[in-house]
């Protein structure tokens, strides 16, 4: 567009300049044929006025003075310069004394006064005269010259006066041909038409004067500097272009004409052909511009989308510049960066491969420990329960005497050691319980049940208990509970284990149990009256052998893993399970449970 | 006429417990050590009942409980099985292999008793 923008201002500029040159040629040539008209007729005029001073120049003169035998002197006159038609010689008094004419008829003109004339005057002074243009009769335009009788320098004896027939400058003039319709004519300083093509304006005596450019013309002839040429309505009303020349002798002036739309046609023929030559300049650069448009451009297009796909991550991507220049080596570069870039991520993907490797195989022995782990306390579970069986079973045997009477004593001393093998036993499926949990090896068994027999089965086994420390267990529960998905065993364990805590903390008073349905999720809570729970307690109350008081629990006899695991468990449902409480005002233990529980929450 | 059981058992203390326990409650007892021994006595003596330790060696309580209920003529007896734990799972896979009923170790003697009771009144 620039190169556009360019080549078109530069295209009217042409033309411009085209056009003015044009003119100017045209003024010139115009102005030249004038001024050749000019000299024509100003070398016709100083042939008759050298004519006549030679014809004053005759030895007869000296000798006998301007005597009838001069008359001959005018007729070799007339035969030299065939424009004179007339001539009288007037002595110094203003007397005609030779008188002589071509024609039979005397021009009128010559029968004026002539003592008083300005010709006489003028060439008594010793000065050439050179009158104004008149016609006579209404035929051809004539005019007086007079020369002095001089036959020395200094004595003028008389005054020589001739009629010129201007005829002959009509056809200098008329001869002018500028162009197919250009023309010229003479005028006079006071605006008499001398000649011009069309005779009938000339014998009309038509002045023209006051019209602008002549009066501009004669006005100027001091001033080289005045343009010589110009567009005008000429006195036709025509528009011309119009050049002259002045005649300074005379006082006369030649102007051509030239119609403006002739000379226009010229002017315009030339700058359209400026103008053709200019839009096909133009053409030419369009194409050009195209050609480096796609030679350049197109490359950097190139480049541009290259590098984009580049920086968005295609590392395979390589950019296709053949143009041998800096953009082929920019691409290159491009070209060169990517392929490190590739090699640096590749690198960077076989080191994240070996470490994942590496970690993989460390996963896998992580895995391996742990399950060894999980297979050790299996075993070791088995292993410690089989022993244990036999003192709990042989123990309650004999307490129940089948092998006959027992002594109080002992049998005071055989409570404590199936109270104690009962505490280890509890320790030991704790222990196993949570470390498959951990472990991730516990599977829910979901099948539906119906949390009213879970409560009431909890309630069953926890009453002799609550009994034993004269405590009430109050069961609240709506008649009407929903059938239930879920792995009943590890719910009433859970249940258990919050209902044992609390009748194991409370001294006295009662525990409540209350379930209530909401939103398809049972809302289980066990309310005691027991001691209550400080608020730094409340929070690692269920992290793995956390007990409010070590020394409390233990003569509580609990294993410090009961809430770890109802936590797992509750959450493995993806229920919830909290604490309320205050010192001295009791606590509630609270869980929900989702009413069906169709698949496992991964424990995290 | 008093009701045969067979316990299979590996553990000799566990086998005394359970002879203690039912002679002393007038059951007739057939022991076996093993669980090949258990299906074999199982077919040669037809008790009314049999005690079935889970964790035996060589042949384990699921299998040998399967090869006793294969046999048409055993298959009435039902089986009450010993588990190691109540939560490890084996009480579905004594359910699964055909037990009956189940306690788990360790057992109170008081529950075995009942358990039985429940099949053999």
């Amino acid at each position: 567009l620039l190169i556009s923008g360019g080549l078109i201002t530069s295209g009217f500029l042409e033309v411009y300049f085209r056009y003015r040159e044009s003119r100017e040629q045209l003024d010139l040539f115009n102005q030249e044929v004038a001024a050749g008209a000019a000299f024509k007729i100003e070398r016709f005029v100083q042939e008759i006025e050298t004519l006549m001073k030679a014809a004053t120049k005759n030895r007869d003169i000296v000798v006998k003075g301007l005597s009838q035998e001069y008359r001959f002197e005018l007729k070799r006159l007339f035969l030299l310069a065939p424009a004179i038609t007339d001539a009288v010689a007037v002595d110094a008094a203003g007397v005609v004394r030779v008188r002589a004419s071509r024609l039979r008829t005397v021009l009128s003109k010559v029968d004026g006064d002539l003592a008083t004339s300005p010709a006489f005057l003028q060439g008594k002074q010793g000065r050439s005269y050179f009158g104004p243009v008149y016609s006579v009769r209404g035929s051809e335009p004539y005019m007086t010259v007079a020369v002095p009788i001089e036959p020395f320098v200094g004595n003028v004896i008389g005054v020589l006066v001739a009629q010129v027939n201007l005829k002959y400058i009509g056809d200098v003039v008329s001869n002018i041909k500028v162009g197919k319709a250009g023309y010229a004519y003479a005028v006079t300083r006071s605006g008499n038409l001398i000649a011009h093509p069309d005779m009938s304006l000339v014998l009309q005596a038509r002045n023209v004067a006051l019209v602008q450019h002549v009066r501009e013309a004669f006005q100027s002839s001091s001033n080289a500097l005045h343009p010589r040429a110009a567009v005008i309505h000429n006195f036709q009303g025509q528009k011309v272009l119009t050049s002259y020349a002045l005649i300074p002798a005379l006082n006369w002036a030649v102007f051509v004409e030239l119609p403006a739309k002739e000379a226009y046609e010229q002017i315009y023929g030339s700058i359209f052909r400026t103008s053709a030559l200019l839009l096909i300049g133009l053409g030419m650069a369009l194409l050009a511009s195209l050609f480096v448009a796609r030679r350049v451009v197109r490359p950097l297009g190139i480049l541009r989308q290259g590098v984009e796909r580049i920086g968005s991550g295609d590392l395979d991507h390589r950019l296709e510049i053949k143009t041998g220049d800096e953009l082929q080596t920019l691409a290159e570069e491009f070209n060169r960066m990517a392929s490190q870039l590739q090699e640096s991520y590749v690198n960077l993907e076989q080191k994240v491969k070996a470490r994942t490797q590496e970690l993989a195989v460390a996963n896998q022995q992580l895995d391996e420990a742990s399950r060894h782990k999980s297979q050790f306390l299996a075993n070791m579970s088995h292993e410690l329960r089989t022993p244990l069986n036999g003192i709990l079973g042989l123990t309650e045997m004999i307490l129940d005497k089948i092998y006959g009477e027992v002594p109080e004593k002992i049998r005071s001393a055989l409570e404590d050691v199936q109270a104690s093998g009962r505490h280890l036993l509890g320790l030991i499926n704790d222990v196993l319980d949570l470390s498959k949990i951990e472990a991730g090896r516990v599977t829910l068994s979901l099948h539906e049940y119906s949390m009213r027999d879970v409560v009431q089965a909890v309630s069953t086994a926890m009453e002799p208990l609550a009994a034993l420390k004269n405590l009430t267990l109050k069961i609240t529960m709506p008649p009407d509970l929903p059938p239930a998905t879920g792995d009943q065993r590890r719910i009433s364990q859970v249940l258990m284990n919050l209902v044992g805590n609390a009748i194991k903390f409370v001294e006295a008073g009662e525990v409540r149990v209350e379930v209530a349905t909401a939103d398809g999720s049972f809302s289980v809570s066990v309310s005691d009256t027991g001691p209550g729970i400080a608020p730094t307690d409340q929070e690692t109350i269920f992290a793995e052998f956390q007990q409010v008081d070590g020394s409390n629990s233990r003569s509580k006899g609990g294993t410090g893993l009961g809430l770890a695991i109802a936590k797992r468990i509750i959450e493995m449902h993806g229920g919830r399970i909290w604490v309320e409480s205050k010192l001295g005002m009791g606590s509630t233990f609270t869980f929900t449970l989702p009413v069906r529980v169709e698949r496992q929450v991964e424990a995290t | 006429m008093s009701r045969r059981i067979l316990v299979i058992e590996d553990h000799e203390t566990n086998r005394r417990i359970l002879r203690d326990l039912l002679m002393s409650t007038g059951y007739e007892l057939v022991e076996a050590v093993t669980g090949e021994a258990g299906v074999a006595l199982a077919d040669t003596h037809r008790p009314d009942l049999i005690l079935m330790d889970i964790q035996l060696p060589g042949l384990d309580g699921y299998e040998a409980t399967r090869r006793i209920k294969e046999n048409p003529a055993l298959r009435h007896i039902p089986i009450i099985a010993v588990t190691s734990y109540a939560l490890s799972g084996d009480e579905e896979k004594a359910l699964e292999a055909g037990c009956e009923a189940y306690v788990s170790k360790p057992f109170s003697p008081r529950v075995v008793l009942a358990k039985i009771r429940e099949y053999l009144p």
